[in-house]
């Protein structure tokens, strides 16, 4: 059975990650005997759902707080700053107090996993107490900053969303309708909110029906921007903790802070070679304790859901490092660059979302591309069970790494063979495909889609072998025709991405 | 020029379900006619369909497609 019958014609991948980098990280670490810098991670990890539940709920709370007679009356004056003013912003300190609480935990926990990693890698065993305030003051004083962050990113929004709606004549009443949703959310998700209303009333869609797919898309931004926000939040108490532990011993006079130094630990085992470029220019880096490292970052995360981790070292076992990390070696200042990196990212994924919410209800099948930025570069609207292509889309579409998603809209079924066939002749960074029930994934692994010829012959090879065991289960009666008319792409899919080393997923759709 | 066809059935469809598509490709056929890649497509998913079939046709116990 042959399965791709095109030419191959993909062109030469030009980016790539360093595989050299990554294969240095790999031989260099894990750091032999210990898995210090998984445990300060599980330490995170583990208190990502409550930090992320602390959030939402302080969210929910303020956003009843909320008096919407006032930021009317405040619209009805055509004073957005007055509606801004009607949000009691106060209250979320209060509401953020778990939150706190459990920074400070992780913060405390990290000490103790900075002690031990310090005695494997710098032979110090510093057995003392850190007091206790400090987890206090740090938490404390990073929930403030967070909290201004996200008054200040709702107050953007507020001011660019309702001054626009305002420009067009809407309804002081239904303008202030639109602020309450906006809480908590980032300017381009309160945005992205808003373009997603003006596209199904350009669409027609009824305004019921809008206001329930609306809410849906604004709290599936808000849980990402909640998780996005637990995954930093609890990295950067952990890394907190991990840095008090040596500052305190330098304030006690234990260690003396001209003979050790902390390097940024950017490449721990990394197999999906998932680690951003801003990372990679940060591995290795050295900050003095007490000190900043390039770009003036205290230390790990440097950008939005960073894993990084940092150690204590000899600063003479560091070549060329003996006077510490001179300016002209420092990499970009990272908060520069990962900005712009991890909005793109965050872009991308809303913008995905927010298209994916929208085909996911066409009875036609609806082919969409996006690039690294989120920006749609191609959007084609084809039949019930196909989309049409000219070779000018594919020519303009190769090449770019680029996300494709589309719809099935006859069937909750994985990918067909010609979906994946055209991924790998585009070269895309991922192929979705958004069903009623299931949304699924497939993406090549980190070497790349393969050879044809090889991805041919596994799937024929998988393909007739979940068949024949389809077969032989239906006979035995332990198998149902519909489930097994259901599942059969998935599992053939499942397998042939294992063998080939491609990342597949599928997810249980939640929009409807 | 090139199509991205999502067939709705496989070897585990209905019959009933499979001779639709069937039916869907021809009326592809037609519509493509003038676009030999999409042709050798369409050919391609024919042949599959047709295989499907008669494997479905034995296991509901029914007769031939072509009787």
């Amino acid at each position: 059975m042959i399965l791709f019958r095109f030419r191959d014609r993909r062109p030469v991948r030009k980016a790539r990650p360093p595989l050299a980098r990554i294969a240095k990280a790999r031989t260099v670490r894990p750091f032999p005997g210990d898995d210090w810098w998984e445990a300060l991670q599980r330490i995170a990890d583990d208190a990502v759902p409550g930090v992320r539940e602390a959030f939402l709920a302080a969210i929910a709370t303020l956003v009843d707080a909320v008096s919407l007679e006032a930021i009317e009356a405040a619209l009805a004056d055509g004073d957005i700053g007055a509606a801004i003013a009607a949000i009691p912003w106060e209250t979320l300190e209060e509401s953020l107090a778990p939150m706190r609480v459990q920074l400070e935990e992780i913060f405390d926990a990290a000490i103790e996993v900075s002690r031990q990693s310090t005695l494997v890698h710098a032979g110090l065993e510093l057995a003392f107490d850190v007091p206790n305030r400090y987890a206090i003051e740090w938490a404390r004083q990073h929930v403030g900053e967070l909290i201004v962050g996200v008054s200040h990113e709702t107050r953007t929004a507020i001011r660019e969303v309702i001054a626009r709606q305002l420009e067009t004549g809407m309804h002081p009443m239904q303008s202030a309708r639109l602020i309450r949703p906006m809480i908590g959310l980032t300017r381009r998700h309160s945005a992205a909110v808003n373009n997603l209303r003006a596209r199904l009333v350009e669409d027609g869609v009824p305004p019921q029906q809008i206001d329930r797919l609306v809410d849906q898309y604004r709290r599936r931004l808000l849980n990402l921007r909640a998780q996005n926000i637990a995954r930093t939040e609890t990295m950067a108490a952990a890394n907190a903790g991990h840095r008090a532990l040596w500052q305190s011993a330098v304030d006690n006079g234990l260690i003396n802070a001209e003979e050790w130094e902390r390097e940024w630990v950017a490449v721990v085992p990394d197999p999906d070679a998932r680690t951003c470029a801003v990372c990679r220019a940060l591995d290795d880096q050295r900050a003095p304790v007490g000190g900043t490292f390039g770009g003036g970052l205290d230390g790990p995360p440097a950008h939005p859901s960073c894993r990084c981790v940092e150690r204590l070292v000899p600063r003479e076992a560091a070549p060329g490092a003996a006077d510490g990390p001179a300016p002209e070696a420092q990499p970009e200042p990272p908060a520069e660059v990962a900005v712009p990196e991890a909005q793109a990212a965050e872009q991308r994924a809303a913008n995905l979302d927010q298209v994916e919410q929208r085909i996911a209800a066409l009875d036609r099948e609806n082919l969409v591309a996006l690039d690294a930025d989120g920006n749609i570069v191609l959007d084609r609207v084809g039949a019930v069970d196909h989309v049409q292509l000219t070779e000018q889309d594919i020519d303009q579409l190769a090449g770019r790494g680029l996300t494709l998603t589309h719809n099935h809209p006859t069937a909750p079924v994985s990918f067909s063979i010609e979906d994946i066939a055209f991924a790998m002749r585009i070269d895309a960074a991922e192929m979705r495909a958004v069903t009623s029930r299931w949304t699924y994934s497939m993406g090549p692994g980190p070497t790349g889609w393969g050879s044809i010829d090889r991805a041919n012959a596994v799937i024929s090879r998988h393909f007739n072998e979940v068949a024949a065991e389809f077969a032989e289960a239906r006979k035995a009666g332990q198998l149902t025709r519909s489930v097994a008319e259901r599942i059969f792409m998935h599992e053939i899919w499942q397998r042939s991405a294992t063998e080939l080393g491609w990342r597949y997923t599928r997810t249980a759709q939640r929009r409807r | 020029m090139p199509l991205l066809i999502d067939p709705p059935v496989n070897p585990f469809s209905r019959s009933e379900d499979i001779l639709a598509w069937l039916e869907r490709l021809a009326a592809l056929r037609e519509e493509y006619s003038d676009d030999p890649d999409a042709l050798v497509q369409i050919s391609r998913h024919e042949a599959d369909a047709a295989r499907w079939l008669e494997q479905a046709l034995l296991d509901e116990g029914g007769a031939n497609p072509g009787s």
